[in-house]
């Protein structure tokens, strides 16, 4: 699948000063003891190979867990009935952007089609959650002999945070393995929240302990410390240690801490995002907008229609009341980032574990299909208002342009600045580069 | 537990001249016929034949079969069979396939009589031998990947269903039971009622009758209807099929009476209580009828072990050499393992260092031994005591104790990629494990003996045997993933290169890995497409050495000793894999690598380092030291708990820590081991000693989903990974979730699907702050009134006290001259005002319990997520001022890089 169209090539090592800022920042956060490869990101090309300049600095990675269904949602097909006719469960309406039809749920992103931008073609071989989810993560199959580190991990290992006092990786939703970092180890690990009212795991007060009274604490805990630390000036594994403290101490700063109180945002923009989706979505603009680098934002809530996105039996019955609040969050979001000059800088990707196929089970739900499903990408450089590869009249197979998961990995880190070629070292000193013959899907930017 | 005798220090031991008669594995393991029970007057005899062939069911012919086992039963049914237990007393499955036979004779009245054959399998119902009905054979279909994908998917929802159903029930009961002891408490009459009728219904409708009369899908329910004179009759059911644990019975019903499960001895009812209680009683039979073969059996497999740990000792002790090495002047000497260091630290005029004073080293040994740190009253005790050589006592007192198995199994789940999962299949998820390493180091049973079971793999996944070593879900070549892990665990072998190509790095090819690989599956193993290095036309060629394709099959082999004969080993897997174990263990290099990891695990590094590579020739900077541990390891039947106390005791590893010292080389490049160098504390030494400190049990959501339950656990090595790849509701389980975060943080792993004898320890911002901030160090530091803070605060007389205990319980030392003053300047003002008279004290509820989410629903387990959070009310027996400072105290101790690096 050769797409040789509108590459820019340019001999352009770093976007922006901001870059380089980012790339320096990063040796402070995260506890890297090594220099970040980050400003060093488009300098490794030993091919001499020029590589496009990057489009984006930070990542939302929504994902709809459970696998969203391509045919009721992105990429509408002859409807079906829920029963013995196959198909799509709703009405497809027209969006924008003649020629690209949505879901009747999708209104809002329909008219703000220019924006957005589908690739309908993607597709792997795993038809079951944990393999796909895996897969879908790292852009790599499980292997006996090394733990492959996810998306998030990769792209916070390679950039850092852009801001020194916060964490470069961070997800919204549940800290499940395959968001891991695998053999880059815990220093590229995310933080995790599962509440968009309370702070994340391991950057919360202590209860009834104000902002103040904490300082207070680690003013404590170093004078106490400072006695043995003298004494042990000079082991270097303590001294590190001691130093990684106090960078991990300047995350509980209040600046950084205020990144996230979602409730500090205006009433009407929190209506306008919608429920719980919505608000983690909004979330996680909060944490771009703060020096986070990469944000896994998950759409997991299972109560709405009995089992989330994972529609099988009665649960596709009340499919569409997770759909609306997509199609709420998604228009929100690409609004709000709009209005605060984010929408450039920011990359949105909205990825699921598989599709679904257009026949119905016994129960009117549906099955699992990973051989052609959809992904939808705005902001961060990507072109809105077009729909990339195509599938058959049910949406079954693919009929242009497919994609693979290695090709999406490789589409994120090209519009984030990171070559998807580059080899990453296991522990074992064995190079893996970071996608797996990933090719990024050009036509997208530009 | 049975210990064998250490003869090797015994002087009738060296009397024997050692005729080394290691008896061969394979004849112990060889099959042997279970017993038959005699068959008793008043119950109906039960047969089975297994291992016959695939289209025995055509004729159904009995003749020239022998019973591989016989047992009886009042109920003319089955459901289910015992299970086989294999020769090392592990629980097995049964040889496919089956047929079962079930006989006896019973009187029955005169009358009309319906017969029912309920049945799931292929069944047969004999009247004095003449054929009444038969059920089918279930449909065998040739499922797609899909549809058994689909079927998997939809039964999986059908549980998750019904475990919603049932936990909904419970839950109205629960509420009932309340409203109920409610009433009893207000003393209404009428509401009492009113419940105790709702209740009862709700118990009628979850256990009382069978409410529909159709049977549950897949049973076939056959009915013959037919007039019975009154006689003794020969009733007889055959059934046959791939699997024989589903049910069959025949209902029998006379006239117009009840309907009965047809029996002798007591009436049983056809009800679903009835039915499940011949069930429970059936399933108790069975487990009675495994241990009676699995007693002698066990008792054999240890008389074996023992018998040959005797015979490695006598021959050990014949060939072995004395220690020609002479102590030192000037060196430091408590056994024979500080004379080889000192001879060579003396030849380089290397002063060792001091050794740690009696607080650095209760420390130490406590957390080393034990994963825990000391409680201020066993600190007390031991730096008081003043007998001489009261270290190795409390060395040998930490190491008759249960205890000292705990940190090994941490140790030994990550090196064998012990990888369990809670929930569905995740890519390389072995079974569970865990509790047969933990088993094997309380009873010390011998190295050899453990890496024998390992490779045997047997056992069921609820008892946790080795057979879970066996998976690696979502591989096409597991046997190949174990061949890797074993010949690292074992042989010091590096063969994760060759899993796809020849090693770049060693002399092993990617054929010696597959060899082994074929050994362990007992058959030639084909390469995979998956593990080979594709060439991609107009790619980069691959720069690693390939002599093997992709489907080429690998025989059987050993590389480790090319004189032993694969092809002489027996005809199934067994054999081999008996073959490999007795092979592996018998090299001297498997001693020695497990000598190794022991001294590592204790020294901080290996006599031969890096200790996973031992290839081409291993750089040993002690031999000598090395071959006298090696010895006394056989000479002590493999017992890793003798070579560690050998350890444990010596001057080198009482040594203070010095960074300078421990990196010390002689002029050959050699380590001196002239001290420790720095060591933090592991994941699972932190978080289970952040409870010990509290003194609080680990409070923890069950580990469990649908039919997998792993307890709650009490030890961070039995936290599992809760694998919610799909974000499911259910699996939030927040309190487990706070521990797992911290033990992750620190270098545990929940995902294993690789061998790791060494964790990275490069610390990274995550750590402090997983440490500091997390839920589970907010909890533990928080006085609540079962914190032992707060039972300190309240008993202690004075603030010195007070101090004095919480530096001894925390840091395993008393506080400095200037931490005392630090102390009083915190805590000082407020000592006098720390306690709350009791006439003031706000009355409270207890707390509940731990409520695990039982539905699947997102906002339940949000609101019991931040019912969590809030934790425990803090006591309202200590000052709120006293509380919030002393609380701040022992969260700074217990932050202080000092908590985390040992002495």
């Amino acid at each position: 699948m050769k797409h040789s169209r509108s590459r820019i090539y340019r001999r352009e090592f770093l976007g922006t000063t901001a870059r380089l800022g980012a790339g320096l920042g990063a040796s402070a956060v995260a506890g890297n003891l090594l220099p970040a490869p980050a400003a060093a990101a488009g300098t490794t090309g030993t091919d001499s190979k020029a590589r496009p300049r990057a489009t984006a600095d930070t990542c939302i990675f929504v994902w709809l867990a459970g696998g969203m269904c391509h045919l009721d949602t992105f990429d509408p097909k002859l409807k079906g009935n829920g029963q013995e006719i196959a198909g799509s469960y709703y009405n497809p309406i027209k969006t924008s952007v003649p020629g690209i039809q949505v879901c009747e749920h999708l209104p809002r992103v329909a008219e703000r089609m220019d924006r957005f931008a589908f690739v309908r073609s993607l597709n792997h071989q795993f038809t079951e959650h944990t393999q796909a989810v895996n897969f879908v993560h790292t852009g790599r199959v499980a292997s006996g002999t090394i733990v492959y580190p996810s998306i998030g991990s990769i792209v916070s290992h390679q950039l850092g945070g852009f801001d020194p006092n916060a964490p470069a990786y961070v997800v919204v939703g549940n800290p499940m393995q395959p968001r891991g970092p695998g053999f880059l180890g815990g220093k590229s690990n995310f933080v995790y929240l599962t509440d968009t009212e309370a702070g994340p795991s391991a950057l919360r007060l202590p209860d009834g302990v104000s902002a103040q009274q904490y300082e207070e604490w680690t003013r404590t805990l170093k004078s106490f410390s400072e006695p043995y630390l003298a004494r042990h000036a000079s082991t270097p594994m303590v001294q590190a240690y001691a130093s990684v403290m106090d960078r991990g101490f300047e995350m509980m700063s209040p600046k950084f801490q205020n990144a996230f109180s979602v409730a500090d945002e205006p009433a009407g923009l929190r209506e306008a995002y919608g429920k719980e989706f919505g608000q983690r979505l909004l979330l996680s603009r909060r944490l771009v907008e703060n020096g986070i680098r990469f944000v896994e934002c998950s759409f997991n809530l299972h109560f709405i229609n009995g089992y989330g996105w994972d529609a099988h039996a009665f649960a596709q019955k009340r499919v569409h009341l997770l759909i609306r609040q997509l199609d709420r969050g998604l228009s929100a979001l690409v609004e709000d980032l709009e209005r605060r000059r984010l929408l450039d800088r920011t990359l949105v990707v909205v990825a699921t574990e598989f599709g679904r196929p257009p026949e119905f089970d016994g129960q009117g739900g549906r099955g699992h299909q990973s051989a052609a499903y959809s992904v939808v990408l705005f902001g961060g450089g990507v072109r809105g208002g077009q729909a990339i590869g195509a599938t058959d009249e049910l949406g079954r197979e693919i009929m242009e342009r497919p994609v693979s998961i290695p090709d999406l990995h490789a589409t994120i880190h090209r519009a984030l600045g990171i070559d998807p070629e580059e080899p990453l070292m296991t522990p074992g000193g064995r190079p893996v580069p970071i996608t797996d013959f990933g090719q990024p899907v050009e036509e997208l930017f530009g | 537990m049975i210990r064998f005798p250490s003869p090797a220090r015994t002087r009738t031991a060296r009397i024997f001249v050692g005729i080394f008669l290691l008896l061969s594995l394979g004849r112990v393991l060889a099959h042997s016929r279970e017993q038959a029970s005699p068959p008793p007057g008043d119950q109906f005899q039960v047969r089975l034949f297994e291992n016959l062939p695939a289209d025995w069911h055509r004729d159904w012919s009995f003749e020239g079969l022998k019973p591989s086992l016989s047992w009886t039963t009042p109920v003319l049914g089955s459901r289910g069979l015992p299970a086989r237990i294999s020769p090392a007393g592990m629980t097995m499955p049964r040889n496919r396939p089956f047929a079962l036979t079930i006989q006896g004779d019973m009187h029955l009245p005169q009358g009309d009589y319906e017969f029912r054959l309920r049945s799931r399998m292929h069944a047969r119902f004999f009247l004095d031998g003449r054929l009444l009905l038969e059920s089918a054979p279930p449909k065998a279909k040739e499922l797609t990947p899909e549809e058994i994908a689909a079927k998997e998917a939809a039964e999986k929802k059908a549980r998750d269903e019904a475990a919603q159903k049932e936990a909904e029930a419970q839950a109205r009961q629960d509420l009932l039971r309340q409203r109920l002891e409610d009433a009893l408490l207000e003393q209404n009459e009428e509401t009492q009622k009113a419940v105790a009728a709702e209740l009862e219904k709700a118990n009628r409708r979850q256990k009382g009758e069978f409410s529909d009369t159709r049977p549950p899908a897949g049973i076939q329910d056959l009915v013959k209807n037919i007039p019975l004179e009154s006689h003794r009759y020969r009733l007889r059911i055959e059934l046959t099929g791939e699997r024989l644990d589903r049910e069959v019975s025949i209902v029998c019903r006379r006239g117009e009476e009840e309907p009965r499960l047809l029996g002798l001895g007591d009436r049983i009812p056809f009800t679903e209580r009835a039915w499940n209680e011949w069930n429970q009683t059936e399933s108790r039979r069975h487990k009675e009828l495994e241990d009676a073969v699995r007693k002698p059996r066990l008792a054999k497999w240890e008389q074996y072990w023992d018998q040959r740990h005797l015979d490695q000792a006598r021959s050990a002790a014949a060939s072995r050499n004395p220690v020609r090495v002479e102590p030192a002047a000037g060196m430091p000497e408590f056994n024979l393992v500080d004379r080889f260091l000192g001879a060579r630290m003396a030849a380089h005029e290397v002063k060792p260092a001091p050794l740690t004073n009696d607080y650095e080293f209760v420390r130490r040994i406590y957390v080393d031994v034990w994963g825990l740190i000391p409680t201020w009253e066993q600190v007390r005790e031991f730096v008081d005591d003043s007998q001489p050589g009261k270290r190795d006592l409390l060395i040998d007192r930490l190491l008759a104790d249960d205890g000292w198995a705990d940190p090994w199994v941490g140790y030994w789940q990550d090196l064998l990629g012990e990888n369990a999962k809670v929930y569905g299949g995740v890519p390389h998820s072995t079974g569970p494990f865990k509790e047969w390493i933990h088993r094997s180091f309380v009873e010390d049973r011998g190295y050899d003996r453990f890496a024998t079971e390992l490779l045997l793999m047997e056992g069921t996944a609820e008892q946790q045997g080795t057979i879970g070593f066996q998976q690696s879900f979502g591989s096409d070549v597991p046997m190949a993933e174990k061949a890797h892990v074993i010949s690292q665990a074992f042989m010091g072998a590096t063969m994760k290169c060759a899993r796809c190509h020849d090693s770049p790095l060693n002399r092993y090819r990617q054929r010696d890995l597959f060899g082994i690989a074929a050994m362990l599956q007992g058959e030639p193993v084909a390469i995979p497409e998956t593990s080979s290095v594709g060439e991609v036309p107009g790619r980069r060629k691959p720069a690693v050495p390939i002599t093997n394709k992709p489907g080429d099959r690998i025989t059987p082999s050993f590389v480790f000793d090319r004189g032993r004969d694969p092809a002489r080993v027996g005809p199934d897997a067994r054999a081999h894999r008996a073959a490999l174990a007795e092979w592996m263990a018998s090299q001297r290099r498997f001693a020695q690598v497990g000598v190794n990891r022991v001294w590592q695990r204790f020294m901080g590094r290996g006599l031969v380092h890096p200790i996973d590579d031992w290839d081409p020739e291993p750089q040993v900077s002690h031999p000598r030291l090395l071959d006298f541990l090696t010895e006394e390891f056989i000479a002590n039947g493999y017992s890793v708990r003798h070579v560690q106390e050998l350890i444990l005791k010596s001057h080198a590893y009482q040594r203070r820590r010095d960074q300078e010292l421990a990196g010390l080389r002689d002029t050959s490049g050699r380590h001196l081991f002239a001290a420790q160098g720095v060591r933090r504390m592991r994941a699972e030494e932190i978080v289970d000693s952040l409870h010990l400190t509290v003194r609080r049990p680990f409070k923890s959501e069950r580990i469990a989903y649908q039919k997998v339950d792993y307890g709650i656990p009490e030890r961070t090595w039995q936290i599992v990974s809760l694998s919610n790849e799909e974000d499911v509701a259910v699996l939030a389980k927040p309190l487990l979730q706070e521990i797992i975060t911290l033990a992750k943080a620190f270098g545990w792993r929940d995902q294993r699907p690789n061998p790791l004898s060494v964790r990275n320890d490069d610390p990274h911002a995550l750590q402090p702050l997983a440490l500091a901030n997390g839920d589970l160090m907010h909890r533990l530091v928080k006085f609540t009134d079962r914190s032992y803070y707060t039972e300190l605060s309240r008993e202690s007389g004075t603030l010195d006290q007070y101090g004095g205990r919480l530096f001894l319980n925390t840091l395993s030392r008393p506080p400095t001259e200037r931490e005392e003053k630090w102390l009083r300047s915190e805590l000082g003002a407020l000592w006098s005002r720390r306690l709350v008279p009791p006439e003031l004290r706000e009355a409270r509820k207890e707390e509940a319990g731990v409520e695990p989410v039982t539905v699947t629903d997102s906002i339940a387990a949000h609101q019991y997520i931040m019912r969590v959070r809030q934790g425990e009310p803090a006591t309202t027996a200590l000052t709120p001022a006293w509380r919030r400072n002393a609380e701040k105290v022992l969260w700074a101790v217990l932050n202080s890089p000092e908590f985390m690096f040992l002495p």
